[in-house]
């Protein structure tokens, strides 16, 4: 909302200049978005909180520049002649629904001259950013940038039986608002209608029916006071926000219904001519009664730090126009001002009192009291894995939800949480899989021209579970294309990623991990995510905790990626549910380590896996560690088999070995090999 | 006896007994070696010095270790060691000129249980290496700069008392709205664009993108009892379109402090605080009045624009775009826990007084590294992302 300088100073002295009064605004929380100059004007514009509805009008800043500047505050002059025949003769009211309409006020003025506004009336609201219409009409908007109540102009002699009445609308009822747009109604909309039909949409907007027009006479100003939900609820239903709804969602003053009334009309006929009819129309079916609050001095105290005097205190809230009631030795009780409708608790009027007494006079103070600080049980073993993943290369991204339904099918059988208000279709659901964002991630750094990738994510998926409820759980996927060693200056040959580099670097992240036993099994693979030779599902105690491997063709293709790219999804809360690898200290044996290879021919279908469970089965003694170090297929070894060299090594905590203890330990390895796995040996060395 | 049936038994049986005897055996050593190693002139010979002399089970020093070194009286012992390790060093420095000779860049592989060294000797060929050149590295990958400043910010709060706490993203309308003090139709509500799940329930069960991380606040203080002294990271969801300052998903930390001896001044001391171990000592912290539903008094907290040190113009006299020539940047919303919330979780607001906050991570990570845009988090793009390395 614009605030004009000089509008307000026709309300408070204003003893500043338009910039600093900006300041000590937005330092009493009125908060300023900016200003400008305006001709002889400055304009400020506000971006008031939700809850100050009470400032949406030059009167509202001016209560709050008077308190901040300890001035009084110059009430606009009302004052007019009435006319016989009192107005009740000229037009009824009835408000059928007073849950919703507290408070219905009405006047008439007769014999009015529609025509455009006096120019200072068309600067004044255009310098607030509004277009002049005519005279009426400009009028009921001036009073409602003046005094902040909404107003509406009625031209009486089109409604049919000269009757107001304020109801729920009928189901199915129609309405043209001002704005040309044919609405249709249901009892959620409070109208104002006539003996006929709806001639307003309460709050809102007025009816294109009941206009003012060139050809209007007599005129009813209606001036109201409607229930916040209930306008809120309609301006919504109909996508409407306009500056009468903004107000009245915020909760309007019951008592400034009567002053904006007769400011309209003490205006209407300075500007327009016409006779204001005696006295008004005065439906008030509810009250509103505004709280009494006491406000202790020690609660202030506590709530704010410091004991703030007496005499501050009260002034602050006197100048607020907060009536002190009763006096007692814990504290006064003060009486709230009707268009306070913010203030509602003991904690209001402190809030009241630290704001106008100054945010920053408090003294910073830290806590006396000391607690343990602590992270979440997952903080450090993720940031060890995120230290890790850098380690081995790997770049962490961080990638938006959202996700197509149907995409989501493509990866999944989980079901998705789907939004209801997307904001696009293809961010129809949350993901539930982590593989299609990081794809995405992939193909847009290999479109940058980015030779090598290599990313993660830790992050959350969502699915719902078989009985529909939402889950939420944390994943990592992997993602790496390119290059495992690049051309890099002093190593011309580069080294494209492969399968066993990928299951490297995801084993080093399993690893880190309570994972003493993985178990590395061709891939379900349902939704030919992975190309099946390439890849694996991975086991720890029975329970599924990766898959991973080089994605598929068709897959990639669809992407609009033409390279290689692994990827692997972890169960992240598996893991970190395992913990992290406990470190078993193992002392060092002073004594020397003996190495021996050997090489041997298997079948095919061989596996390594296998190899190691019949070498652990014959208790190897002294041996600390057993590695592949060499594997090959070669026509000399026969059709469909392979060669494996495996190193041992050995050493004992306490003696030096001689050969004479290691040679038959490898006997014992090379006969297990060769009647249970059908192993030749090649050599050992 | 040959030189290799010797090396085959200790040196009492082959009657060596003194250190000049020693030395003139490993003198016979030595010329064997050289001779070896001017006969091979081949990549195959030179393959078979290697095993004759440095293999690992049947080499020439191997033995010599295994049968004369370790049997040898402790007399001799130290002689021997000597001898047999001045020996082998000749043998690698040998191999390693064959090799070179051989091939352009080469790997030896030198092993022997002589003592504990064990290892791998690497080799340029290149005569005078150029000391400017680059060395070869490593590819590091890093973290994303929004994990480096959420574990910067957790760290401060943790050395101050505080517990990190989490919660879903996916909430009700109770902990997302109503139990923070923001009934259905309350005006704040429309200020936040709330991304709803489809077929999500209804009134206070309906299921909702958490707009905040304040709903925390509550699943928090359900759960423990004061003091406590809690933050809370995590994303959060708004239906904005996406441009420089706003996308669908950001990331904000909340934090709150309950206790029986809290009051403004501890809430604006505690953030000062934070704000200068994280901004600079040097930063200006301003509070002004503000309104949260679920906090009263409720603040934005400003610090002073790091760009034009807080005089809203950089270099001569041209507005700073960070601050709007204001010379303040907004950096937090905060205030003094309602009472109101205190009463949805059990809490009694008679005796118990708190604060809480909310800040945006990006906006915090853009902050300090003076980005303009936060496309570049969730674009990922790893020219961007390596400059966290």
């Amino acid at each position: 909302m614009k605030i004009s300088y000089q509008w307000l100073r026709q309300f408070v002295d204003v003893p500043v200049e338009a910039r600093k009064l900006a300041d000590d605004l937005s330092m009493a929380g009125l908060p300023v978005e900016s200003i400008e100059a305006h001709d002889d004007d400055f304009l400020i514009e506000l971006e008031l909180t939700a809850n100050r509805g009470d400032c949406l009008s030059h009167w509202g800043v001016a209560r709050e520049a008077a308190t901040i500047y300890q001035l009084p505050l110059k009430a606009p002059q009302i004052a007019f002649q009435e006319t016989n025949p009192p107005v009740n003769e000229s037009a009824t009211v009835e408000i059928s629904d007073p849950d919703l309409c507290y408070r219905y006020c009405a006047r008439v003025v007769k014999g009015v001259t529609v025509a455009p506004s006096p120019s200072w009336l068309v600067r004044q609201l255009e310098a607030v950013g509004q277009r002049s219409v005519n005279n009426i009409a400009d009028i009921t908007n001036y009073v409602l940038f003046e005094l902040g109540h909404p107003l509406h102009a009625f031209d009486l002699d089109r409604l049919t039986g000269r009757k107001i009445i304020v109801r729920r609308a009928k189901t199915g009822e129609h309405l043209t608002t001002l704005d040309g747009v044919d609405r249709t109604l249901s009892t959620e909309n409070l109208v104002i209608a006539d003996a006929a039909r709806p001639v307003a949409l309460a709050g809102v907007m007025g009816g294109a029916e009941s206009e003012i027009s060139t050809l209007t006479h007599n005129v009813l100003i209606e001036s109201a006071w409607f229930l916040p939900t209930s306008i809120r609820k309609t301006a919504r239903t109909f996508g409407m926000h306009t500056e009468a709804s903004h107000r009245f969602e915020r909760g309007t003053d019951i008592e400034n219904v009567v002053t904006a009334m007769n400011r309209c009309a003490q205006l209407i006929q300075e500007v327009s001519g016409g006779s204001i009819q005696r006295g008004f129309i005065d439906c008030h079916p509810t009250a509103v009664t505004p709280p009494e609050l006491v406000l202790r001095k020690a609660e202030l105290r506590r709530h704010l730090g410091i004991d703030v005097d007496s005499e501050q205190v009260d002034r602050i809230l006197s100048s607020l126009c907060f009536k002190p009631v009763v006096t007692q030795s814990e504290g006064k009780t003060w009486h709230t001002p009707t268009w306070r409708n913010d203030v509602t608790r003991e904690i209001d009027l402190i809030e009241e009192v630290a704001r106008h007494y100054g945010y920053n006079k408090f003294p910073p103070r830290l806590l006396r009291t000391s607690t343990l600080g602590q992270n979440l049980p997952a903080a450090a073993p993720i940031s060890r894995l995120k230290e890790h993943l850098a380690a081995l290369g790997y770049f962490e991204i961080i990638a938006f939800p959202f996700l197509d339904v149907e995409e989501a099918a493509r990866f999944t059988r989980r079901i998705p949480v789907e939004l209801a208000n997307p904001l696009s279709e293809v961010a129809g659901a949350l993901r539930p899989t982590a593989l299609p964002s990081l794809l995405e991630m992939v193909r847009r750094n290999l479109n940058r021209g980015q030779r090598d990738v290599r990313v993660y994510e830790v992050g959350k998926i969502y699915f719902r579970s078989e009985k529909r409820k939402v889950v939420e759980r944390t994943v990592l996927v992997l993602g790496a294309a390119g290059d495992y060693r690049p051309k890099v200056l002093h190593e011309p040959q580069p080294e494209p990623y492969r399968f066993q580099h990928f299951k490297g670097d995801v084993e080093q992240a399993l690893a880190l991990f309570e994972t003493p036993d993985r178990k590395f099994r061709k891939p379900e693979n349902p939704f030919h995510t992975y190309r099946q030779e390439q890849s694996s599902d991975v086991f720890v105690d029975g329970n599924h905790v990766a898959t991973f491997g080089l994605l598929d063709a068709a897959l990639l293709e669809r992407y609009k990626i033409r390279q290689n790219v692994f990827a692997a999804e972890i169960d992240l809360e598996r893991l970190l549910a395992r913990g992290l690898r406990r470190i078993d200290f193992r002392p060092l044996s002073p004594f020397p380590a003996v190495e021996r290879d050997l090489s041997f021919v298997l079948s095919g279908d061989v596996s390594f896996e296998q190899v190691l469970k019949t070498i652990s089965a014959v208790e190897v003694e002294n041996s600390i560690e057993i590695r592949p170090i060499d594997t090959y297929q070669d026509s000399s070894l026969g059709k469909g088999n392979y060669s494996l060299s495996l190193r041992f090594v050995f050493q004992s905590p306490d003696r030096t070995l001689v050969e004479q203890e290691v040679a038959p330990q490898i006997e014992k390895v090379m006969h297990a090999l060769e009647t249970e796995l059908g192993a030749r040996i090649r050599k050992e060395t | 006896m040959t030189l290799d049936e010797k090396l085959r038994k200790p040196l009492s049986e082959i009657g060596v007994t003194s250190a000049e005897q020693c030395q003139s055996l490993f003198e016979e050593l030595n010329q064997r070696l050289q001779e070896d190693s001017a006969a091979a002139r081949s990549s195959a010979k030179v393959e078979g010095f290697r095993i004759d002399w440095l293999g690992r089970k049947n080499g020439r020093l191997s033995l010599l270790s295994d049968n004369w070194l370790k049997a040898a009286s402790s007399q001799l012992k130290p002689v021997v060691g000597k001898l047999l390790n001045g020996l082998r060093i000749e043998a690698e420095k040998r191999l390693n000129e064959l090799m070179a000779e051989t091939k352009g860049k080469i790997e030896v592989r030198v092993e022997g249980n002589l003592d504990q060294w064990k290892g791998e000797v690497q080799t340029e060929l290149r005569s005078v290496p150029d000391i400017t050149l680059p060395g070869l590295s490593h590819q590091f990958g890093a973290k994303h700069p929004l994990t480096l400043v959420r574990e910067e910010i957790e760290e401060i709060f943790i050395s101050m008392g505080y517990t990190v706490e989490e919660g879903p993203e996916i909430e009700t309308a109770y902990y997302n709205f109503e139990a923070l003090n923001t009934p259905e139709n309350h005006p704040a509500r429309s200020e936040q664009d709330t991304f709803f799940i489809r077929d999500g329930g209804a009134g206070r069960d309906e299921l909702l993108l958490r707009t905040h991380t304040s709903p925390v606040q509550i699943h928090t203080m359900e759960r423990m009892k004061p003091p406590v002294r809690a933050i809370v990271p995590g994303k959060v969801y708004r239906r904005d379109n996406p441009d420089a300052t706003h996308t669908p998903m950001f990331h904000q930390i909340e934090g709150f402090a309950v206790d029986v001896d809290i009051s403004f001044c501890e809430f604006k001391g505690t953030l000062e605080y934070f704000l200068k171990a994280f901004f600079g000592p040097e930063k200006r912290v301003r509070f002004r009045p503000s309104y949260f539903p679920f906090t009263e008094p409720s603040a934005e907290v400003d610090i002073s624009c790091g760009i034009c040190g807080g005089t809203g113009r950089v270099g001569q006299g041209i507005p700073c775009r960070v601050c709007k020539q204001s010379g303040w940047v907004e950096v937090m919303g905060a205030g003094m826990i309602h009472p109101a919330v205190f009463q949805y979780v059990g809490y009694d607001p008679e005796e118990y007084s708190g604060f809480a906050f909310g800040l945006g991570l990006d906006r915090y990570t853009m902050l300090k590294y003076n980005m303009p845009s936060l496309d570049y988090f969730f674009n990922n793009d790893i020219r961007f992302l390596e400059q966290f390395k």
